[in-house]
């Protein structure tokens, strides 16, 4: 991961949209050449894409019936996807009145894993006690040596986000590298049609190195065993990889060599790197984190002229239309919604079966608080905004406003997992909260 | 204050003076070392909550005859070790924008001692392996000159380079192999791309990455004699962080390192060559924190001068001053702390309010600064009296201080009009709860209330608010009074604790673990080498690396 700390560079929306197209690798459009994975079914995909410190409620939540529902501004620009979105409303972190925590930003741990939080020692940090639903589908879908499970984002200091989680409790870092993940995924690429020497040569390293740790682990002594085998099973992880990589039979372009150092570029960047990974089946489930939750995600949106730094402006009261708050708020929204807009674009245009891949997925938008919500305190986790875009194969139908009266998330957490195929789970999260799926969702 | 726990940042935001995390505790505190065997760090000293840095009480009570040595874990190259090594071995230097995860510390120290290697650093390992390969394989093969069917001569370049990637000699079984490797490469003879696999395939082996330190067990013996080519690495990695050199390596290979004027040999010209500063000048980094600047976080908007910038800096200015101290004032621990003057550079002087257009060295009014405890650099980190309180009661006094308890609300309370910050910390010294680790360390952490989070000198708090920078230092049953920093400092300086600490971290360092009973002889001997030098630190170092124990293991199943 890159510890650099980002320059936000002041850009013109022209200006941004030009860097944009200069790399062929970061263009939002795929490269023509690209193979789609030869499946007879399409996969089922998962994107996670979360944003900090709420979306601004005033200008987000939607109006109107089932399907005749009014987007306000944040959302506007995501209206083309009308069809395919549903608008989920008072959906309730029922985790959180379960089980009560100190309201600080560190309960954004609750947002993907429905669990109670938890700290082992003051100023230890705090933490689910479940897995998050990415990576409880990337074990479940159980592909060795693939890269289900990805977590992306633009955090510099990845332990701020505790957002991700494993099977095993374990917190989940992600990378903020283009160039890092591109490797990751498409390092071990072969060209469609010929063997790579390099594949042979490879495996030809690993073996050996594989054969000098069992060496080394007979002779370490006891209490030092069980790391070496951890290494070795890090390295069985590395040969999978080879053999995950080898069967991928897309053209995923050149290497981007340099990361952008602007936010925006650098973000778009990653979300189109992730289509890329979804297309070639290097990956069913990602996540793409804008920043982490509260300070961490305390920036100043200044290529927007958007003053004020985020997680300021969403504690700024309950401010009017009009007012400098306001409107940085609605343009943050706006900005999170049009990198979205571009993101499902790119997954639109790519035809799977009888419709495209947007349709075989499913992109959650959440965050951690009801945004500004008048009536509401600053850290609502009451009504938090969820909004899924695509179908999953058919699984949801699309195209609706539900209110969800104050059901608990872990339902809707639930949901996804059936939605990726995983009808036979019964609960996500703590199980009291959970005894099926979202009604009203199918 | 955005601290850097993901915490409170609401209700911080709100109060002002950016008071760090308030600690808690309960019950009464042994003095000296602690009651538990294991104790020390596996935090950084950021209120997260780690315990202190006590470690055993290893006061020898027999007389130091036999030869003792506590267990020696298996210890993964740290980042450091690993590019320094890199770099002598092949000539080129890793792409360092791609981080290695963060080190794993025993104490104070990166050690990588415990901790089972994460995918991520596996998968670094391979990527550096690759990057490393493609940068150094067509240099290295076209000084090893050996031509496409020329066995011997590969055999050759392969026993000498395997001898400087391992630090031991290949055995035959492991030379065939690399050869095996060269062949698979291409069959029309050896060639660069051969190397490069073998140089992939040697920077992700173990022998590489592990610091596997070989013995001559005898049956019955409880310690054993590291190997000379092992003894030889080790010298090597405390002194220099990296591997034996040539000349090292060569003692080992004749067979000279069993004598102990040799190693006093190499260990003097270990010693007396600028990398072993350089290396000290980390140890005494690590010791004290500074490295850990770079994740201290502080609220933007209320310092400003706090940027990236200003971070390096201010660690720059703690650098180069400890480089001074030990090559100008002998390496003098008393001069690291009593120093009127530092090494200042056009960045960090805007914290001292000095005019300073290039780096250099700066007298200040020792009433306002005194040695590394009033840098900039050192102040931030702790940013507040409880976390300075803290860091000199675990890091220079080696003793061990608890988190709070679990059942205790450590928010800190909203001010009262017209109280200063000290005021509002005084729960901790009023609460019995509180009171037996705070007033440990608060009071040290009140004497430099005259420094902001930046470590600037300030007269009052605020604009009027007058400053008590007096308290006690409890030393077991001793209280030592003190007015001030300076006054603090001149008196720490003073104690055997100070001195014993000071032993106590070089070896924790040398040893990259923590100590256990079993190094009672060995520590008294470091800290008595400490006296006996004049508190010269590199040349306790110097003595460690000579000792006997040095060159031993404790046998393990």
């Amino acid at each position: 991961m890159i510890k650099s700390n980002r320059r936000r560079s002041v850009a013109s929306r022209r200006g941004f949209l030009q860097s944009l197209g200069a790399t062929a690798a970061l263009s939002p459009f795929l490269p023509t050449s690209l193979v789609s994975a030869a499946t007879s079914v399409a996969p089922k995909r998962l994107i996670i894409y979360w944003s900090p410190n709420g979306i601004f409620h005033p200008e987000f939540k939607p109006d109107g019936g089932e399907s005749d529902f009014r987007l306000r501004r944040v959302l506007q620009p995501l209206e083309k996807f009308r069809s395919k979105m549903l608008l989920l409303q008072n959906l309730d972190w029922q985790s959180f009145v379960k089980h009560p925590f100190e309201n600080t930003h560190s309960i954004a741990c609750m947002s993907l894993t429905g669990t109670a939080a938890r700290q082992t020692a003051p100023g230890a940090p705090v933490d689910a006690v479940g897995p998050s639903v990415d990576q409880l589908i990337a074990k479940k879908l159980n592909r060795p040596g693939f890269h289900d499970g990805l977590v992306t984002g633009m955090s510099t200091y990845w332990p701020h986000s505790r957002l991700y989680y494993d099977v095993n409790g374990q917190n989940v870092s992600g990378s903020n590298s283009a160039v890092e993940v591109f490797r990751k995924l498409f390092g071990q690429l072969q060209k469609p049609g010929q063997p790579d020497p390099a594949l042979a040569a490879r495996k030809s390293v690993i073996d050996r190195v594989r054969l000098e740790l069992q060496a080394v682990k007979a002779r370490v002594a006891q209490q030092d065993r069980h790391r070496i085998e951890a290494h070795l099973a890090h390295i069985r992880t590395l040969e999978q990889r080879l053999t995950a990589g080898a069967s991928l039979t897309c053209d995923p372009g050149a290497a981007p060599l340099k990361d952008a150092t602007s936010l925006p570029v650098a973000g778009a960047a990653m979300l189109n790197l992730l289509a890329l990974a979804l297309k070639c089946d290097a990956s069913r489930v990602a996540s793409f984190t804008w920043l982490g939750p509260g300070g961490a995600g305390n920036i100043v949106y200044d290529w927007l002229s958007a003053p004020g730094r985020h997680h300021d402006l969403s504690h700024g009261g309950r401010p009017m239309p009009g007012q400098p708050t306001y409107e940085s708020l609605v343009k943050i929204g706006q900005f999170h919604a049009e990198q979205l807009a571009t993101f499902l674009d790119t997954l639109e245009s790519v035809p799977e079966g009888e419709g495209t891949m947007l349709d075989n997925s499913v992109v959650l938008w959440t965050s951690e608080h009801a945004g500004n919500k008048v009536g509401s305190d600053d850290h609502d986790r009451r009504d938090v905004p969820f909004v899924l875009f695509g179908s999953a194969g058919g699984y949801f139908r699309t195209g609706r406003l539900i209110d969800c009266k104050g059901r608990p998330h872990n339902e809707l957490l639930l949901s996804l997992v059936h939605a990726m195929g995983f009808t036979s789970e019964k609960s996500f999260g703590d199980p009291e909260l959970c005894s099926g799926p979202l009604p009203g969702l199918t | 204050m955005r601290t850097r726990k993901l915490g409170s940042c609401c209700a911080q935001l709100a109060s002002a003076g950016g008071l760090a995390l308030l600690l808690a505790c309960t019950g009464t505190i042994q003095e000296g070392g602690s009651a538990s065997s294991k104790g020390g760090e596996s935090e950084p000293v950021d209120g997260s909550g780690g315990r202190g840095g006590g470690g055993p009480d290893v006061t020898p009570t027999t007389p130091c005859k036999a030869l003792a040595s506590g267990p020696s874990p298996l210890r993964r190259l740290t980042q450091r070790e690993y590019d320094n090594t890199v770099t002598d071995l092949l000539g080129v230097t890793r792409d360092l924008e791609r981080e290695f995860p963060q080190d794993e510390r025993a104490g104070a120290f990166y050690s990588n001692a415990s901790e089972t290697p994460g995918e991520a650093a596996i998968d670094m390992y391979q990527v550096a392996a690759e990057t490393l390969a493609a940068k150094s394989a067509p240099g290295l093969w076209k000084k090893a000159g050996c031509p496409a069917t020329d066995e011997p001569c590969l055999q050759g370049w392969l026993t000498s380079f395997g001898l400087r990637a391992f630090r031991r000699p290949l055995e035959t079984a492991e030379l065939d192999a690399y050869v095996a490797l060269f062949r698979g490469a291409a069959p029309s003879g050896f060639s660069e791309a051969g190397l490069k696999l073998v140089l992939q395939t040697m920077l992700q082996s173990p022998h590489f990455l592990y610091h596997l330190e070989d013995h001559e067990t005898k049956p019955g013996a409880a310690t054993a004699p590291l190997t000379p080519h092992a003894l030889a690495a080790r010298l090597s990695y405390f002194l220099w962080q990296t591997a034996p050199d040539a000349e090292l390596l060569k003692a080992a290979d004749e067979g000279r390192l069993g004598d102990a004027q040799e190693i006093t040999r190499q260990v003097r010209r270990l010693i007396d060559s600028p990398r072993a500063r350089a290396t000290m000048v980390h140890v005494i980094e690590q010791w004290l924190s500074l490295d850990d600047l770079d994740t201290t976080q502080l609220d933007p908007a209320t310092f400003p001068l706090y940027t990236q910038a200003m971070k390096q800096a201010m660690r720059q200015e703690s650098q180069d001053f400890i480089a001074h101290v030990l090559a100008n004032e002998s390496g003098s621990v008393k001069s690291l702390f009593e120093a009127p003057y530092s090494i200042v550079n056009p960045t960090v002087a805007k914290l001292y309010g000095v005019e300073q257009s290039s780096t250099g060295q700066v007298n200040f009014d020792s009433e306002q600064r005194m040695g590394i405890l009033t840098h900039p650099s050192l102040l931030t980190v702790t940013h507040g009296p409880v976390l300075r309180g803290k860091l000199i009661r675990t890091r220079l006094l080696c003793e061990d201080i608890p988190p709070p308890p679990d059942s205790v609300d450590t928010t800190l309370p909203t001010f009262k009009e017209g109280q200063t910050p000290r005021e509002r910390l005084l729960a901790h010294s009023e609460s019995p709860t509180c009171k037996g680790c705070h007033e440990l360390m608060d009071p040290l952490g009140f004497a430099f209330d005259h420094y902001d989070e930046l470590g600037r000198w300030r007269k009052t708090y605020g604009s009027d608010q007058a400053i008590d920078a007096r308290g006690d230092l409890i030393l077991g049953d001793r209280k030592l009074k003190f007015d001030g920093a300076k006054n603090l400092i001149e008196q720490l300086v003073q104690t055997e604790e100070l001195g014993a600490c000071v032993g106590k971290q070089v070896l924790r360092f040398a040893l990259a673990r923590l100590e256990t009973e079993a190094d009672a002889c060995t520590i008294h001997k470091a800290q008595e080498a400490l006296k006996r030098h004049g508190n010269n630190i590199l040349e306790m170092a110097a003595d460690i690396a000579t000792s006997q124990e040095f060159a031993h293991v404790q046998v393990q199943q």
